[in-house]
C-alpha cells in the first residue's frame, strides 16, 4: 500500500473511532450535543436525587449545586411548595398502606405504643406527610445556600416572609442565612 | 512514516476508549425488583406487589429550565418499553382515567394526553403482567420502563425489573427438608447451598416449602463449599443447618436420593432497643416508625423483633459524634437518638447507636436498624429502588433474602454484640462480603459461604 493510502486508511479509522465514541456517549463528545430536553432531565434527576436522599452524600449536594442559576426557579418553587403534586400523592398512598399494614400486624404483635386502629390513618398520614414536605423545603434551602448567587440568597430571605413555614424549616433557613450549614453530608454508618 | 501513523492511531484509540470508558451514567437503574420463580409464575405473578405509578412530574414546576414552564401544559405522555423472554402481555389500568387504560405486548408502546393534575388528586397507574402460555424458561429479567414526558421531557420515570429465578422443582423420590412449627404455614423460602451432583461449583438454590418440600439430589460439600441450609419465614426466626460432612454436619446429605434434612423454626428473636426523643420531637412518630420496622421486617422473613422503649427526653440532646458514647446509653440494647439535627446515621465502630435526624420520613428508623445489623446501603443509582437500604428514596419497604441472612448470620450484626443468640460461640457467625462493619468478626479471611447480597426470591 503506497504512503497516502495508508494515511487514508489511517484517517478513516480514526473517523469510525470517533464516530463509535459519540454514539457510546462519550462525556466530551455528549456536553457538547445535549439538547434542552436532555438538559432539563438531568437537572431533574440530581435535584430528586438530593431531595430523596436518607443519608445524604456530599456529591449529592454538590451535584445539584454545580446545576447553578439554572436550577434556581425550580428550588425557589420547592422551598415554597414542597414535593411535586404526583411526589406527594405517592408518598401519600404508601403511608395509607404501610398504615394498613401496622393496624394488621399490631393485632398480634406488641409494639412500643398504644396499638393504633383504622380511624388513626389521616393523623399518621398527615404527619409523615408534613416531615417530607419539611425535608425538601430543607434540601431546597440548603441547594439555594450553596449555590450562593445573589439570585438564590433573595430566594431564601423570600422564604423567610412565608407565613406556613414549620418552625424547624425555618430554624434551618435562618441557620444557611447566617452563614451556618441546612443539611449538610450523613454518614451511612459514620466514623 | 508507516510506525508514526501507527503510533498516532493508537494513541487516538487508547484516549478515546479512556473517555468513554470514564464517563459516570446517570441513567435510571430498576425503580423495583421483583424475584418470582419460574415454577408456577403465571399463578403467583398476581401476588407480586407492583407498586403503583403516578400521572405526574418529580419536580413541582415538573422540570427545571424554561421547558416545562407554562400553566397551558396539562397533560402527560408515557413511553413505555416492555422487554422480556417470557413477556406475553402488560395491562395498565388508571383509576380516574379509565378510558387511558390499556393493553400491549412486548415492545415500545405510547399512552398518549394522561391528565397533568398540578393541584388535587392525580390518576395513578397500575401495571399487571401476564406471562408467555406454557412458558418453561429460561429465566431472566422483564423489563416494564416507563417515560412520562412532557413535550420532549422526561418529568418522572418508573422501571420495573422482574427477574424470574430458575428455582427449584420439587419432585418425588428426592431429598427432602421437613419444616415444622412453621408459624400461620406460611410459604417459606428454603435458600441451600449446595454442590450439585451434576457440577463441581457450590450454588445457591432456592425453593418454597409450607413443610415438606423435595429439593433434587443434594450431595455432600466439597473444597471451599460447605453445604447449608437456610430458611427464611414470617413470624419465625431464620434457620440455619449445617450439611456440610467436612465441618460436623448433621445431618448431612449423602450421595444418595431420600436424605431428610428436619427444621424446626423457633419463635422470631428480640433485640432490645431504647428510643430517645429529643427537641420536642414526636413520640407518636416514633412510636409510627418502630412499627413500621417491625412490621415490614417480619413481612420480609427477617425474624427479628424490636422490642422498643419510647421515651421523650427533656435534657439537652447529645450530638451527632460516634468517637463518644452518647448519654444516656445502655449497653446490650440498639440506642436510638431522634435529634433536630438533619443527619442519620448508625455509628460503624459501636452499631448499638443510632442517629435520627429530622424531618424524618417513615422508613428512615428501618434503614438505620438495617445497618445496625450490618447491612450496606443500596448507594444511590443502584438497582432496588424499593429497597429499604436504598439511600436514595422514601417509599422503600423491601428486603432480599441475601440481606436477611447477613442480618442474622454477619459476625458485624448487633445481633451478635447483644447477645440475643445467647452465648456468642454458640451460633456460627459468618465474616460476609458486603456488610457494614467487620470490626466484630476479628481477623479471619471472608466467609465464602454468604450468598449474594442480591440473592432473593418473591412473592414473600
Amino acid at each position: 500500500m503506497s504512503a497516502r493510502g495508508q494515511l487514508m486508511k489511517a484517517w478513516g479509522c480514526l473517523v469510525a473511532v470517533a464516530v463509535l465514541a459519540t454514539l457510546s456517549g462519550c462525556d466530551w463528545f455528549r456536553h457538547h450535543t445535549v439538547t434542552e430536553a436532555e438538559k432539563a432531565t438531568n437537572a431533574r434527576r440530581v435535584l430528586v436525587a438530593y431531595f430523596e436522599c436518607g443519608e445524604c452524600t456530599a456529591n449529592q449536594l454538590k451535584n445539584a449545586s454545580d446545576l447553578g442559576e439554572y436550577v434556581v426557579p425550580s428550588l425557589r418553587a420547592t422551598l415554597a411548595q414542597g414535593p411535586s403534586n404526583a411526589r406527594n400523592e405517592r408518598m401519600r398512598q404508601f403511608l395509607s398502606l404501610q398504615h394498613k399494614r401496622i393496624v394488621t400486624y399490631r393485632q398480634t404483635h406488641p409494639g412500643p405504643g398504644p396499638a393504633p386502629i383504622a380511624d388513626d390513618e389521616a393523623r399518621f398520614v398527615q404527619a409523615f406527610l408534613a416531615n417530607y414536605k419539611a425535608q425538601y423545603q430543607i434540601r431546597a434551602a440548603t441547594v439555594l445556600a450553596a449555590i450562593g448567587t445573589p439570585d438564590a440568597r433573595r430566594s431564601l430571605e423570600q422564604a423567610l416572609q412565608q407565613q406556613d413555614l414549620r418552625a424547624d424549616v425555618r430554624a434551618a433557613i435562618t441557620r444557611i442565612l447566617r452563614g451556618g450549614r441546612g443539611d449538610n453530608r450523613s454518614g451511612a454508618t459514620a466514623n | 512514516m508507516k510506525q508514526r501513523l501507527a503510533n498516532l492511531l493508537m494513541l487516538a484509540v487508547v484516549a478515546l476508549a479512556t473517555a468513554a470508558s470514564a464517563q459516570t451514567s446517570d441513567q435510571p437503574t430498576p425503580t423495583q425488583v421483583l424475584s418470582p420463580c419460574l415454577t408456577g409464575l403465571a399463578e403467583t405473578a398476581a401476588d407480586l406487589p407492583m407498586d403503583p405509578i403516578v400521572v405526574g412530574c418529580d419536580t413541582v414546576d415538573c422540570c427545571p429550565g424554561p421547558e416545562c414552564a407554562g400553566d397551558d401544559k396539562n397533560t402527560l405522555d408515557w413511553v413505555i418499553d416492555a422487554q422480556g423472554t417470557g413477556l406475553d402481555q402488560v395491562n395498565v389500568s388508571f383509576d380516574t382515567a379509565p378510558e387511558k387504560s390499556t393493553s400491549f405486548g412486548p415492545g415500545k408502546n405510547t399512552i398518549n394526553g394522561l391528565p397533568l393534575v398540578r393541584t388535587g388528586t392525580p390518576p395513578t397507574g397500575t401495571l399487571s403482567v401476564a406471562t408467555k402460555s406454557g412458558w418453561s424458561g429460561p429465566a431472566g429479567p422483564i423489563d416494564i420502563k416507563i417515560d412520562q414526558k412532557l413535550g420532549d421531557v422526561s418529568v418522572s420515570e418508573f422501571w420495573l425489573r422482574i427477574d424470574v429465578q430458575a428455582c427449584q422443582v420439587p419432585t418425588t423420590g428426592e431429598d427432602r427438608v421437613d419444616l415444622t412449627n412453621n408459624t400461620d404455614n406460611d410459604s417459606a423460602i428454603v435458600l441451600m447451598s449446595e454442590r450439585k451432583s451434576s457440577g463441581n461449583g457450590c450454588e445457591w438454590d432456592t425453593a418454597r416449602a409450607t413443610d415438606s418440600v423435595g429439593v433434587g439430589n443434594k450431595v455432600p460439600g466439597s473444597g471451599s463449599c460447605k453445604s447449608s441450609v437456610s430458611v427464611f419465614s414470617d413470624d419465625n426466626a431464620m434457620a440455619w443447618v449445617n450439611t456440610d460432612t467436612s465441618t460436623g454436619g448433621s445431618p448431612t446429605w449423602t450421595p444418595n436420593q431420600g436424605d431428610v434434612v428436619p427444621i424446626a423454626l423457633q419463635p422470631p428473636l428480640v433485640e432490645n432497643v431504647n428510643v430517645y426523643v429529643f427537641g420536642g420531637g414526636s413520640l407518636d412518630l416514633a412510636y409510627g416508625a418502630v412499627d413500621f420496622a417491625n412490621e415490614r421486617f417480619n413481612a420480609n422473613n427477617v425474624g427479628i423483633q424490636f422490642n422498643a422503649v419510647v421515651a421523650e427526653q427533656t435534657g439537652s440532646e447529645p450530638s451527632i459524634d460516634c468517637l463518644t458514647t452518647p448519654n444516656p446509653y445502655t449497653e446490650g440494647r440498639v440506642n436510638v437518638y431522634y435529634v433536630s439535627d438533619t443527619n442519620r446515621l448508625t455509628c460503624r465502630p459501636n452499631p448499638n447507636v443510632v442517629f435520627v435526624g429530622g424531618p424524618a420520613d417513615v422508613t428512615v428508623l428501618a434503614h438505620e436498624l438495617g445497618h445496625s445489623l450490618g447491612l450496606l446501603d443500596f448507594g444511590y443509582g443502584s438497582s432496588f429502588g424499593d429497597n429499604i437500604m436504598q439511600d436514595t428514596g422514601t417509599t422503600r419497604d423491601a428486603l432480599l433474602d441475601g440481606q436477611v441472612f447477613r442480618m442474622n448470620m454477619h459476625c458485624g450484626s448487633s445481633l451478635h454484640r447483644n447477645k440475643v443468640r445467647g452465648d456468642p460461640d454458640s451460633w456460627p457467625w459468618k465474616k460476609c462480603l458486603s456488610t457494614s462493619s467487620q470490626t466484630a468478626c476479628g481477623t479471619a479471611p471472608l466467609d465464602a459461604n454468604c450468598p449474594p447480597v442480591q440473592q432473593n426470591v418473591d412473592p414473600k
